[in-house]
């Protein structure tokens, strides 16, 4: 579903990414892992077309993100790590104008937002302006906005920074649900704990290459290997 | 102190490490930026010589009329300063994230309080400051001011006086948020529109240029005696009078006159300023508590729904996802306090002007002084159009904010956001346009063929702009600025402005001899034909598709860069 081949981004005479290959199969829920900095957000930017590689290839479904740009991101749905909403619109609204801006048919929207609203809890707030929400309720309407037009594959950028128990279960939630549905999921995340939880696979990016790509199970064998924690393996590969 | 000045360091050195990074396209816009400014001081300067020149020589108004015409637009200029900086300074004091971050630390809000007026102050102050610079050069080199007076004017008179507008505009400010806590923010800008407006209309309707005039020809032929006699009464009371007294007593050789008014200028800053630091030391923390107070309550009262045309579930003939973006544009506009209240500000003001424009009753028998009128008319009408333009369209595309994220990583072609915003912009004006083209030469000029020529021009001028501020709103976006006021004051925005007015004053010189000369055969010759018409019109299509064409092609390259 997602391919990255030999990609490598640089700003300046800065290598952000350097040279990374990724291969992430349907129904995959993959974890991309890093240190602050190491190059996760940028190659999910280059993924969602917000970046263009200085080399390399990104195929969404098959299609290239650069030549068929349309195609690809039609089959994708991507939160970022800072959802920034309009302010001046509502939550239904802004649902409704993702879904618009995918082609989606109004009463089709309003079918799905019906859906949405419930899986995510979000009824209470949900004609309210988006300026008003928390750092939560943002959270949660970009990721049921994401979902409005049913993509085969979701990119989410750090999903569960800064959300409370309630919100962080509800996302996780929602999260399962469609890896149990046969949609991809790439996550870039710190927390090790979701990444043990959700993943299937995972990669390991440190200084803008990759240096673990594998099964959740490899990387659970190392640690049984020297009897730690995930977290001291993290630590340890990403020294 | 110490602490002001340790911020200020900070605030510097973050600026200057903005602006000397090293990107061709950074310093491209840099060094353009210096050229189109440096040209546009030089050419208004020529031009405030030249308009002096033909006022008292060709014209022979006098001087006293001449002072009384600068009054009048230093007034203007006074009061939209102010007006720009009430604006400006609420979002730099009340909404500024780093304000936030100041207000957290140990520092007094006092201290916060003048280090961001004075932020504000020179945010806002380039292009008066360029404007005011050019007048006093022109008018220095007119009447042979030694080379001294001009350092002395610019920095001991002329930005005095803009302080002082922005002095008033900050106690207004600073009381007008304190009383929203018994008045809503609603009724407040309402009112300090309507004194707004209230106060320019007043002042024209009472130092009306054409009452001068006629004043002024009593005396003929001592067009140049002192008239003051002929003042309003509160006429002395104002910054601008005095600044146009001085340069009339300087102009006269008469030091010491001159001093006096400058004195009082000078006085007058002293004493608003203190009482701003006094009001700000009183004021500023407990405004900014129910500034916070305000924005936090009024909107959690409200819940909002759209139905009609700008439902977003709604059909439209559009393709959906050009229809949902436009639909999303208007909610955003009609429902951000500071878009529609200013747009409501604007046309009051074009209102007063077309009232005003439509009861002239001017008649030229010379065919230089009819194209002098007919073209006055058409690039106060292009201005016009320019500074709506470069309010509401240069922050589109900024507009897009934090959240153009959604669209990029959306199946859907830039192009179309852009040519959506454009469309919308470009309709909505040249609706105003066609109306002010209308009024205005109607009222003067008979002529169905000239009136036929204006639309077909201000049309294309329409297009060019509404081109060149979206195109240069796009490679100059601030996608991490909410406030699109502050957008529509930017470097990029008066750079935008400026080459703005260089396509006018190009499209004008084009006309000039085609206008003359038609106006020679239907004055001196009395034909009236309309094949004159292709020529200056194929002239105005070619440049017109020059400027929008290098307008798009820059702003939509820069919607492809990186985000």
């Amino acid at each position: 579903m997602i391919v990255l081949n030999n990609v490598t981004k640089k700003f300046g005479s800065t290598s952000a990414v350097s040279n990374i290959s990724l291969l992430v199969k349907k129904g995959e829920f993959f974890g991309f892992l890093g240190p602050n900095g190491a190059g996760k957000t940028t190659t999910i930017k280059m993924m969602t077309g917000l970046f263009t590689p200085t080399s390399g290839t990104i195929e969404i479904g098959g299609y290239n993100i650069l030549k068929k740009p349309l195609r690809a991101k039609s089959i994708i749905g991507y939160v970022p790590d800072h959802p920034f909403l309009y302010d001046k619109l509502t939550g239904r609204e802004f649902i409704a104008f993702v879904g618009g801006l995918y082609n989606i048919p109004g009463k089709t929207i309003k079918e799905r937002t019906g859906q949405i609203i419930e899986s995510f809890e979000i009824g209470e707030w949900v004609d309210r302006l988006t300026e008003e929400y928390s750092q939560g309720m943002r959270q949660r309407v970009s990721l049921a906005a994401a979902l409005v037009h049913e993509p085969k594959a979701l990119i989410i950028d750090e999903p569960l920074v800064g959300l409370d128990p309630r919100s962080a279960k509800i996302v996780k939630d929602v999260l399962k649900s469609l890896a149990n549905h046969g949609i991809t999921v790439f996550m870039s995340t710190h927390s090790l704990h979701i990444v043990e939880e959700l993943c299937d696979c995972i990669a390991i990016i440190k200084k803008g290459e990759i240096i673990f790509n594998d099964t959740l199970k490899k990387l659970g064998s190392l640690r049984d290997r020297t009897e730690n924690t995930f977290e001291s393996v993290f630590i340890e590969l990403t020294k | 102190m110490q602490q002001i000045l340790y911020i200020l360091k900070y605030k510097i050195l973050s600026g200057i490490k903005v602006k000397l990074e090293y990107r061709w396209n950074i310093i491209l816009k840099n060094l353009a930026s210096v050229i189109i400014f440096t040209g546009f001081t030089i050419v208004s300067y020529l031009f405030v010589i030249k308009l002096i020149t033909y006022f008292l020589e060709e014209l022979n108004v006098g001087i006293y009329v001449l002072n009384r015409f600068f009054t009048i637009y230093l007034f203007i200029l006074f009061t939209t300063f102010c007006f720009a900086n009430i604006l400006v300074l609420y979002a730099t004091l009340f909404k500024s994230p780093e304000v936030r971050f100041l207000i957290t630390h140990p520092i007094s809000f006092f201290k916060i309080y003048i280090i961001k007026f004075f932020d504000n102050f020179f945010y806002t102050s380039a292009t008066f400051f360029l404007i005011g610079t050019a007048i006093i050069a022109g008018y220095g080199t007119y009447f042979g001011f030694s080379w001294y007076m001009y350092p002395l004017l610019v920095f001991g008179i002329f930005i005095p006086y803009m302080l002082l507008a922005a002095c008033i505009a900050a106690i207004i400010l600073l009381l007008g948020v304190r009383i929203t806590e018994f008045i809503s923010i609603r009724n407040i800008t309402a009112i300090l529109i309507t004194a707004y407006v209230g106060v320019v209309v007043l002042f024209i309707w009472s130092v009306s240029p054409m009452t001068l005039v006629n004043r002024a020809l009593i005396e003929y032929p001592f067009i140049d005696n002192y008239i003051a006699g002929f003042d309003p009464w509160f006429l002395k009371y104002l910054p601008g009078y005095w600044i146009t007294e001085m340069m009339y007593w300087l102009a006269q050789n008469h030091h010491l006159k001159a001093l006096f008014y400058g004195g009082q200028l000078l006085v007058s800053v002293g004493i608003l300023f203190s009482i701003t630091v006094v009001v700000g030391r009183r004021y500023f923390y407990s405004s900014w508590l129910v500034s916070m107070q305000v924005r936090e309550v009024v909107p959690s009262a409200r819940r909002n729904s759209t139905s009609g045309v700008l439902d977003l579930y709604g059909s439209s003939v559009l393709p959906r996802p050009v229809s949902v973006l436009i639909k999303r544009d208007v909610l955003r506009f009609y429902r951000d306090t500071a878009q529609w209240t200013h747009m409501v500000l604007i046309f009051l003001l074009i209102a007063v002007f077309m009232f005003n424009v439509a009861k002239l009753e001017i008649t030229f028998l010379d065919p230089f002084l009819m194209t002098l009128l007919y073209l006055v008319f058409f690039l106060f009408n292009a201005l016009i159009i320019a500074g709506i333009t470069l309010r509401f369209v240069y922050p589109m595309m900024s507009m897009e904010g934090e959240a153009l994220w959604l669209v990029r990583s959306a199946p859907f072609r830039m192009q179309w956001i852009y040519l959506s915003k454009g469309a919308v912009a470009g309709v909505s004006l040249t609706g105003v346009a066609m109306l002010l083209v209308y009024v205005t030469v109607s009222a003067v000029f008979s002529q169905t063929s000239l009136l036929w020529f204006t639309f077909i021009t201000q049309f294309l001028t329409v297009l060019t702009i509404v081109g060149i501020n979206l195109g240069l709103g796009s490679c100059f976006a601030q996608y991490n600025e909410k406030n699109s006021v502050r957008v529509a004051s930017s470097q990029g925005a008066s750079l935008t402005f400026l080459i703005v007015i260089v396509y006018l004053l190009l499209s004008v010189s084009l006309y000039v001899p085609f206008i003359t000369g038609y106006f020679e055969r239907l004055l001196v010759f009395s034909v009236h034909t309309v094949t004159w018409m292709t020529t200056p019109l194929l002239l105005s299509m070619t440049l017109s598709a020059f400027v929008l064409g290098i307008a798009t092609t820059l702003g939509l390259k820069a919607l492809r860069d990186d985000v």
